[in-house]
C-alpha cells in the first residue's frame, strides 16, 4: 500500500508536470480527472505567476513566447526547494543550456534572466547587518579590514545590462537590439531600507572589490593593489583614486565601513 | 543508554496531547502576517500594538534562511505579537522521507521566536525530491494512516513543541481511498496524538464541493484536540468552490464557526487573507466580527 502512495503521488506529479509516461494501472482508477485538472492549473498558475514576478524584463522582451518559454523551463528544472521563489532560480542556465536558438535571436537574454534573478539573491540573502560608522585612523598601516557589503553579487557581463533594463523599462517592447560591451555590475541589499541597489563600475573599480570580497583585505593591501594596477597614474594618485572608489562604494552602501586619515 | 534529546522525546511521547492542551497560552483572534499588512501592522516603522490583533500567524517558509525585509518584519512582528508558525512545505503525507534541514531551521526558527504551538496541513507538497508547491489530498486509507502517524511522531519529537495538523480543502476524490476525511483526520489524530488545527473555511468549500454535512463532519472529529481554528474566504469557480482565501468570509462559514465554538473552545482563532486585499479597516472589522462570535458563545 505504500507503494501505492507513492504511485499515485508519482502520478500527479507527472501529469502536472505535463510528462508524458503515465503509470496507467493508476490512470484506471483514477476516476477525478476534472479534479486533477484543478490542480494542475492551480500549480501551473502559481509557477507562472512567480516568473512573471521575477522576470518582468524576461517578459517584456519575449512577449507572447515568455509563458511557453517559462513553462519548458519549469519542466526541466522542477522545484526542488522548500521555498518557492527558489523554483525560478535556473531560469538563466535553462536558456543558455537549452534556448539556443532563442540566444541567437536574443543574445542578452541569458545575461538578463541572471540580472533579474540577482534581485531575489540580494533581497532574500540570509545575512544580516548594519553600516558601520566611519572609522578615524592616523595612517594605512593602522589595523583596519574593509568589509563589503555580505550580500554584494559581481557580475561581469558581455552585455551593458543596467543600460539595457533602463532601456526595456522605457521602451515596453520586445524589439529592441543591444550591441555587446562588456559591463562590471554589482547588486547588493541596501543596508537600511533592503532594496536591491544595481550598480555599474569601472573594471578596476570592479576587480578590487572583488579583490576585497575573496580575500580578507587590510586597506594597505588594497593600497598597493592599487599602486600595481592602476596604471597610467603615480602611486600617490592610485592610493587616492583607490580610496575614493572606496567611499563612492560606502556611499551606496556596497561597502559596510569606511576609512578616514586624520590629517597630523 | 538515552541521550538526553531520546529521553526528553520519550517524556513528551509518553504525554498525552490532550492534557497538554491546557498549559498552551490563550492567543485569542489573529491575523496571518503578510508583506501587504507591513505598512498598516508597523505605520512609518512605528511600533504600535493594533488592539484588535491578539497574534500573528507566520508562514515559516518565508522567514527560514531569510534576511532583509521579511527578517525586519518578523523581528518587528515578535515585539508587538505572540508568533505562531503554520507552515505549508513539511509534506507530511508525501511517500518522500521528511526533510530534515527543513525541520532543523523550523525548529530554530521556533525556539528563536517562542513559538507555542507549530502546525502543518494533512497533504503532499512534494514528490520524488519536486516541490509541487500546492496542498494536495491524500488517499484516505489505513496505508496512508500509518505512513504520517509514524512521521508525526518523529516530528513531535524532533522539534519538541506541540504538533497540529490542519484540515485542507481538496477537489478530487483520491483513489485508494477506503474511508472517509472525518475518520481518516481522527484516526491520525488520535494514533499520532496531536492537535487540530481545524479549517472552518475548509469543511464548508469540501462540504459544498463534495456534496456532505458540515456539522456531521464536525461532530465525527476529536474536537478536544481543536487547539486553533482558521477562518478564510473563498471563491466561486464554475462549479466549483476555492479556497482562494481572497474574499470575505461569508455568513454560512460564520455560522459553522459558531457551530464548532459551541462544541470546543479552541486557543486561537485566525483570519487568512492571502490574495485580492481589501481596506485594512475592512480585515480590522471581519477580526471584530469573530470575536463576537468567540464571546457570544456560552462557556462549555
Amino acid at each position: 500500500m505504500q507503494n501505492s502512495l507513492q504511485s499515485i503521488q508519482k502520478y500527479i506529479k507527472d501529469y502536472c508536470l505535463e510528462s508524458k509516461e503515465f503509470d496507467t494501472e493508476i490512470s484506471t482508477k483514477f476516476q477525478d480527472f476534472a479534479g486533477l485538472e484543478i490542480y494542475a492549473n492551480l500549480i501551473w498558475f502559481g509557477w507562472l505567476d512567480l516568473m512573471t514576478c521575477v522576470y518582468p524584463l524576461c517578459k517584456i522582451v519575449l512577449g507572447d513566447n515568455f509563458i511557453a518559454i517559462s513553462r519548458n523551463y519549469l519542466k526541466t528544472y522542477p522545484a526542488n526547494n522548500f521555498h518557492f521563489n527558489k523554483l525560478a532560480k535556473n531560469f538563466s542556465r535553462y536558456l543558455l543550456r537549452h534556448e539556443e536558438r532563442l540566444l541567437k535571436k536574443i543574445p542578452y537574454l541569458a545575461e538578463l534572466a541572471h540580472y533579474e534573478w540577482i534581485e531575489i539573491e540580494c533581497i532574500e540573502d540570509s545575512a544580516h547587518f548594519n553600516q558601520e560608522t566611519i572609522t578615524f585612523v592616523n595612517e594605512l598601516t593602522d589595523d583596519f579590514k574593509l568589509k563589503p557589503n555580505p550580500t554584494l553579487k559581481l557580475m561581469h557581463l558581455q552585455y551593458p545590462l543596467i543600460k539595457i533594463a533602463d532601456k526595456i523599462i522605457q521602451n515596453k517592447n520586445s524589439h529592441t537590439k543591444f550591441r555587446k560591451k562588456e559591463s562590471f555590475i554589482i547588486a547588493f541589499r541596501h543596508p537600511q531600507n533592503h532594496e536591491c541597489v544595481y550598480s555599474e563600475l569601472s573594471e578596476f573599480a570592479y576587480k578590487l572589490l572583488s579583490l576585497a570580497i575573496n580575500q580578507s583585505l587590510q586597506y594597505q593591501d588594497l593600497a598597493l593593489y592599487a599602486m600595481n594596477n592602476n596604471l597610467g597614474l603615480s602611486p600617490q594618485n592610485a592610493i587616492i583614486d583607490s580610496i575614493v572608489i572606496m567611499e563612492k562604494l560606502y556611499n551606496i552602501g556596497a561597502v559596510l565601513n569606511q576609512l578616514k586619515i586624520l590629517e597630523t | 543508554m538515552k541521550t538526553k534529546l531520546s529521553l526528553r522525546n520519550s517524556i513528551l511521547a509518553n504525554t498525552n496531547f490532550c492534557s497538554r492542551i491546557n498549559s498552551l497560552p490563550d492567543l485569542g483572534v489573529g491575523l496571518g502576517l503578510r508583506r501587504e499588512f507591513d505598512q498598516y501592522l508597523f505605520p512609518e516603522n512605528k511600533l504600535l500594538k493594533i488592539p484588535e490583533i491578539n497574534w500573528l500567524e507566520i508562514v515559516p517558509e518565508n522567514y527560514i534562511n531569510i534576511g532583509g525585509k521579511a527578517s525586519a518584519r518578523l523581528r518587528k512582528a515578535h515585539s508587538l505579537y505572540p508568533i505562531i508558525s503554520h507552515g505549508v512545505n513539511l509534506s507530511l503525507g508525501s511517500s518522500d522521507e521528511l526533510n530534515i534541514d527543513y525541520l532543523t531551521s523550523l525548529k530554530q526558527l521556533i525556539n528563536q521566536y517562542n513559538i507555542a504551538w507549530f502546525s502543518d496541513h494533512l497533504c503532499f507538497t512534494s514528490i520524488d525530491g519536486v516541490y509541487l508547491h500546492d496542498l494536495l489530498p491524500l488517499p484516505f486509507n489505513e496505508a496512508t494512516i500509518k505512513h504520517i502517524v509514524k512521521k508525526i511522531k518523529f516530528i513531535q519529537g524532533f522539534i519538541e513543541q506541540p504538533f497540529l495538523i490542519e484540515n485542507i480543502s481538496y477537489y478530487m476524490m483520491m483513489p485508494y481511498s477506503t474511508m472517509n476525511e472525518a475518520q481518516f483526520t481522527a484516526q491520525i489524530l488520535e494514533r499520532a496524538d496531536c492537535g487540530l488545527l481545524l479549517d472552518v473555511n475548509n469543511v464548508y468549500v469540501n462540504a459544498q464541493n463534495h456534496n456532505f454535512d458540515p456539522h456531521k463532519f464536525i461532530d465525527n472529529l476529536p474536537l478536544e484536540r481543536v487547539v486553533q481554528i482558521h477562518i478564510a474566504g473563498h471563491s466561486q469557480k464554475q462549479d466549483m468552490i476555492i479556497d482562494t482565501h481572497g474574499s470575505p468570509v461569508i455568513k454560512p462559514v460564520y455560522e459553522l464557526l459558531a457551530y464548532v465554538l459551541s462544541k470546543t473552545k479552541p486557543k486561537a482563532i485566525l483570519l487568512e487573507r492571502d490574495q485580492n486585499f481589501p481596506p485594512f479597516g475592512d480585515i480590522i472589522d471581519e477580526l471584530k466580527l469573530i470575536k463576537q462570535f468567540v464571546t457570544a458563545v456560552p462557556e462549555i
